[in-house]
């Protein structure tokens, strides 16, 4: 999975977002290292929603100004998805620190 | 701007994501511009490329998506042969984009034509450009050689910015410098080569230091080249030939070497040829040597050495000037009289040669480049109505399945075709302006010869076609990638877009319209000057006169009497010539040439002295008769007459300017001048006072000037009194005298070669070919771009008119007049052509700097050619949108409406 697309379903993990708020988690060292350019997370979001990882969500929509956002969730299938990645990266993490690759660390 | 950026994206893709993607950007980018200026500048490139990329990539990806509404993972159609696809049928393609455009020969012709010119125009520009002003010149390591001037400053008595330099300066220049790896000099002159019965010539030559050799790198092609120990004028001085004179005089034989040739009487041994592309000074045809002898080095002052130096290597142009201002210093405390506020200066010889005629050059290129640019905006939109009205051909090939891509890569071809045959043509048609242009001489280019179709020419040519392959290529492919399958299969003739369609086509009118006020309020404004300059009342008629020069070599006219007995007997039987008028002669001849400025001094008034500024004009040393011929004007006093002769009374005249210089309030007629310099000169009375001459060229106002009679002036200055012009006026046409001139000359002389031969029209035309050239191109320019822009209104108009025609229909069925209809068209005509106006007038005021080198008499504000363009134009493209407006208005609101 691209780390892009990664990097959203783990943003949406926590509840719902807009997409303004996609960018701004990756920005935020806590919450990724990947930058997401406006066009670049766009696409991504295109992708994703026709693929059915992700979905829009009504009940987040906000007031006034911000009821105009289009809010993303994670769909069951985006859940899954985002683990069996997990599993998968922790699986290549592992490898990796058998192999020495953890910088810092012997 | 970022709206515009969007429509990268496919259309759905906005649709869904647009405003969200805008609301975004805005929040992003004040979160950038609060992070300063730089941030937000980097933001607005990352942005801006991320969106081009990731939208034309995301068109890409859809045009391969076969759409499964529901589906959760659609499949990319044919993803394991999307290579092959991208690539495969290019044949096809290329047969089909043919067949295509022979159904549409009109169509293509039109593009392929309009192309041609625009390229071929920019062609013959590049290769002018190339060859004029970037290509080096013929010498081994051209960029180090530096000419050496001479300037003074009006502090020292006289004003002049360049300047020759005299012996001394160049003698002591080349001694004391550390700067230059040798410095060589040589004065231009003409001299008659042969004697009677060997076929007198009067040819260009040069008086050269052999270090001039050594200096431009050049090599003979036999014998020698001249050196140090070649001796002074004499019986064993030599003469180096230049390739063409071996040719011509010597038909090309090898064993001229140690043959004698007469030069100016003087016989001289025939040491070396020169190589046929060494042409330096321009036009010598042969080389004596200048030999600097202790008693030339007493002349400080006589200046007329022209000199050129090599930089030695690794040191730059900087530090030779550098060491030049310390030279200088030492010269000024050495010889305080005279180099006070003149002083050498260093400057590159391409510039020395190209100089004069790189803005004109400049603005040519840059009206060539506008020129193009109109031709892709107008092509452009001609592509993009024709892509229009194919729309549904489009459809129903995406529809059975031709991916967007195969229908873009399909417009790619044609245009790419398209642009070859114009690109073609183009060059066709560059090398027939180049051709012509090296042929003509009445250009006032140098280097013209230098300029050939090479493969640098053929590179931008190709540059250039590609350039507008693209350009007229990108706006339609973007419309059909946007291309909407339902409405665009409908056999509905009307459209909900119709608006948003002519946008961008509207766009176009005005750009092409903007740059066309540029092209032809610039044209207008180099017109409008040249006739200014033409206009300019320069003290002078030339209509009616031929002019032939001779020198007189000091060999056989050795004294005065020789001379004057020669003069005499030419000006008697020139006189008697049938169809002469009158005959004189003259050293000087206004504008088309003479000698420059000499010192005088004033009767009964003391010269001035050390620091004051010195008393000098330009002399004119002419026979009676010479103000009637050459058509000055008498203000006061007398002229010239047949009984002022060698032995009479001295005379002279001066001009208005001299007058107001020398004797402001006074009346000089009476007053006594005389040439400085040698104190035989006889002082002459003023007799006459003559009107203003405009004597260096049109546009330089007149200077102070004096007339004295030829007759009755010693040879002063060898060179200056024994190279003499006559003038022969005529009623008839001028160059029908040009054999009985000939013939009366040699008649009293065999070994007397008349050359050249020429009009006074024509050679004061010469002086002003390269404006009539700048003019007249630029004029063509703006004719055709002009034309362009208008039909570009024209296009929009009509298809604007033709979409809406039921609307009209409609609106005249409901009882609209005629006049609101009328203006309805007429302001969605004219709206982007007024846009385009004052766009365009915005773009010729910031361009006004360079105009300006360029005009003569007029400001480059200048408002009323502003306003005439301005009007021009509007009216022009107004005559272009009546056409569609007066269809508007024949729409018969039934067959209107039943098409509804």
């Amino acid at each position: 999975m691209p780390p892009h697309d990664f990097q959203v379903l783990l943003a949406l993990a926590e509840g719902p977002r807009h997409a303004y708020g996609l960018a701004q988690a990756g920005e935020d060292p806590h919450e990724g290292t990947v930058r997401l350019e406006l066009g670049s997370l766009y696409r991504v979001l295109a992708r994703l929603t026709a693929s059915g990882l992700i979905a829009d969500d009504a009940r987040a929509a906000g007031e006034g100004q911000e009821a105009k956002r289009r809010y993303y969730r994670l769909t069951a299938l985006g859940r899954r998805v985002a683990e069996a990645e997990t599993v998968r990266l922790q699986a290549v993490v592992r490898l990796a620190k058998r192999r020495r690759l953890v910088p810092g660390k012997g | 701007m970022f709206r515009w950026l969007l429509r990268a994206f496919p259309r759905r893709f906005r649709d869904a994501y647009g405003d969200d993607m805008s609301a975004d950007f805005s929040r992003r980018l004040d979160a950038a511009r609060s992070a300063g200026r730089l941030p937000a500048i980097a933001f607005w490139l990352r942005t801006g490329a991320n969106l081009i990329t990731s939208g034309l990539a995301e068109r890409r990806r859809s045009s391969f998506i076969v759409a499964v509404p529901g589906a959760n993972a659609p499949q990319p159609a044919h993803q394991l042969k999307k290579r092959g696809r991208l690539m495969s049928g290019w044949t096809q393609d290329l047969r089909f984009a043919l067949r295509r455009l022979r159904h549409e020969r009109g169509y293509a012709a039109f593009v392929a034509l309009t192309l041609a010119l625009g390229i071929g125009a920019n062609v013959a520009v590049f290769s002018v450009v190339d060859g004029v002003l970037w290509r080096s010149l013929p010498f081994y390591q051209a960029d180090r050689l530096i000419g050496v001037w001479g300037r003074f400053l009006p502090e020292s008595g006289f004003d002049f910015p360049q300047f020759v330099l005299s012996n001394p300066e160049y003698f002591d220049y080349r001694m004391e410098n550390r700067t230059m790896a040798d410095v060589g000099a040589w004065l231009q002159s003409t001299a008659t080569l042969g004697g009677p019965g060997e076929n007198p010539e009067r040819v260009e030559a040069a008086v050269a230091t052999p270090s001039l050799f050594s200096v431009l790198g050049a090599r003979p092609l036999l014998g020698r080249v001249i050196n140090e120990t070649d001796p002074p004028p004499g019986p064993s001085s030599v003469v180096v030939l230049s390739h063409s004179l071996w040719q011509s005089r010597f038909g090309g034989r090898e064993d001229i070497l140690t043959q004698r040739l007469l030069v100016n009487g003087t016989s001289r041994v025939i040491v070396g040829v020169m190589p046929p592309d060494f042409d330096f000074p321009e036009g010598a045809r042969f080389w004596v040597p200048l030999v600097i002898t202790s008693s030339v080095l007493q002349q400080r002052q006589s200046h007329g050495t022209r000199a050129i130096a090599r930089l030695k290597d690794g040191v730059t142009i900087e530090a030779a000037r550098q060491e030049m201002t310390v030279l200088m210093n030492g010269w000024r405390e050495r010889y305080p009289k005279i180099h006070a506020g003149h002083f050498l200066y260093l400057n590159p010889l391409m510039d020395d040669i190209v100089g004069d005629v790189r803005p004109a050059l400049k603005v040519v290129a840059a009206a060539t480049a506008f020129l193009l640019l109109i031709v892709c905006a107008n092509v452009a939109s001609l592509a993009l109505a024709r892509a229009e009205r194919r729309g549904r051909e489009s459809a129903i090939r995406a529809a059975l399945g031709s991916g967007r891509w195969r229908l873009v890569r399909l417009a790619a071809v044609e245009n790419g075709l398209l642009a070859i045959v114009g690109g073609s043509i183009g060059v066709v048609l560059a090398s027939v302006a180049v051709s012509w242009l090296r042929s003509s001489e009445g250009i006032g280019v140098p280097r013209l010869q230098t300029i050939a179709i090479d493969w640098r020419v053929w590179l931008f040519a190709a540059g250039a076609s590609l350039l507008a392959a693209c350009l007229l290529g990108a706006l339609p492919a973007m419309r059909a990638t946007a291309v909407r399958l339902a409405p665009a299969l409908r056999l509905d003739t009307r459209t909900s877009t119709g608006a948003g369609r002519t946008w961008l086509r509207r766009s176009l009118v005005v750009v092409e319209v903007a740059l066309a006020i540029l092209l032809v309020t610039g044209a207008t404004l180099m017109v409008r000057s040249f006739a200014r300059l033409l206009a300019v009342d320069a003290g002078f008629r030339t209509e009616g006169v031929l002019l032939g020069s001779v020198s007189l070599p000091s060999a056989s006219y050795q004294t005065d009497a020789h001379v004057n007995a020669f003069l005499d007997s030419a000006l008697e039987r020139l006189n008697a010539l049938a169809g002469v008028r009158r005959a004189t002669l003259s050293t000087n001849l206004p504008v088309v040439g003479g000698i420059g400025v000499w010192d005088f001094q004033i009767d009964g008034r003391p010269a001035p002295g050390p620091g004051q500024p010195a008393w000098n004009a330009a002399p004119t040393f002419a026979a009676p008769g010479y103000f009637e011929t050459v058509g000055m004007t008498l203000v006061r006093g007398r002229f010239f007459t047949t009984d002022d002769r060698a032995t009479s009374e001295p005379v002279a005249l001066i001009s208005e300017a001299f007058q107001r210089k020398y004797f402001p309030g006074e009346d000089p007629i009476g007053r006594r001048i005389r040439v400085q310099g040698n104190d035989k000169n006889a002082w002459a009375q003023i007799v006459g006072l003559v009107a203003d001459v405009r004597d260096q060229n049109l546009q330089t106002e007149p200077r102070p000037l004096y007339f004295m009679l030829h007759s009755q002036t010693p040879l002063l200055i060898q060179g200056s009194m024994r190279q003499v012009t006559f003038a022969l006026r005529t009623d008839g046409d001028p160059m029908a005298l040009a054999a009985s001139l000939r013939g009366a000359i040699r008649e009293i002389d065999p070994a007397l070669p008349v050359s050249p031969i020429r009009t006074f029209d024509d050679g004061v035309a010469r002086t002003l070919a390269q404006r009539r050239f700048t003019a007249l191109i630029l004029s063509m320019f703006a004719v055709f771009g002009l034309g362009l822009g208008v039909l570009g209104v024209y296009g929009v108009l009509a298809y604007t008119v033709a979409e809406r025609t039921q609307e009209i229909g409609l609106r005249r069925a409901l009882g609209a007049p005629a006049g609101r209809v009328l203006q309805l068209v007429l302001s969605q005509g004219l709206t982007p052509v007024a846009v385009g106006i004052v766009l365009g007038i915005g773009a010729t005021l910031s361009a006004r700097s360079v105009l300006e080198t360029q005009l003569f008499g007029i400001s480059p504000t200048d408002a009323p050619t502003y306003v005439m363009v301005a009007a021009g134009v509007l009216v022009a493209a107004a005559l272009a949108c009546l056409i569609p407006a007066r269809r508007a208005l024949r729409v018969s609101p039934l067959v209107a409406l039943r098409d509804l």
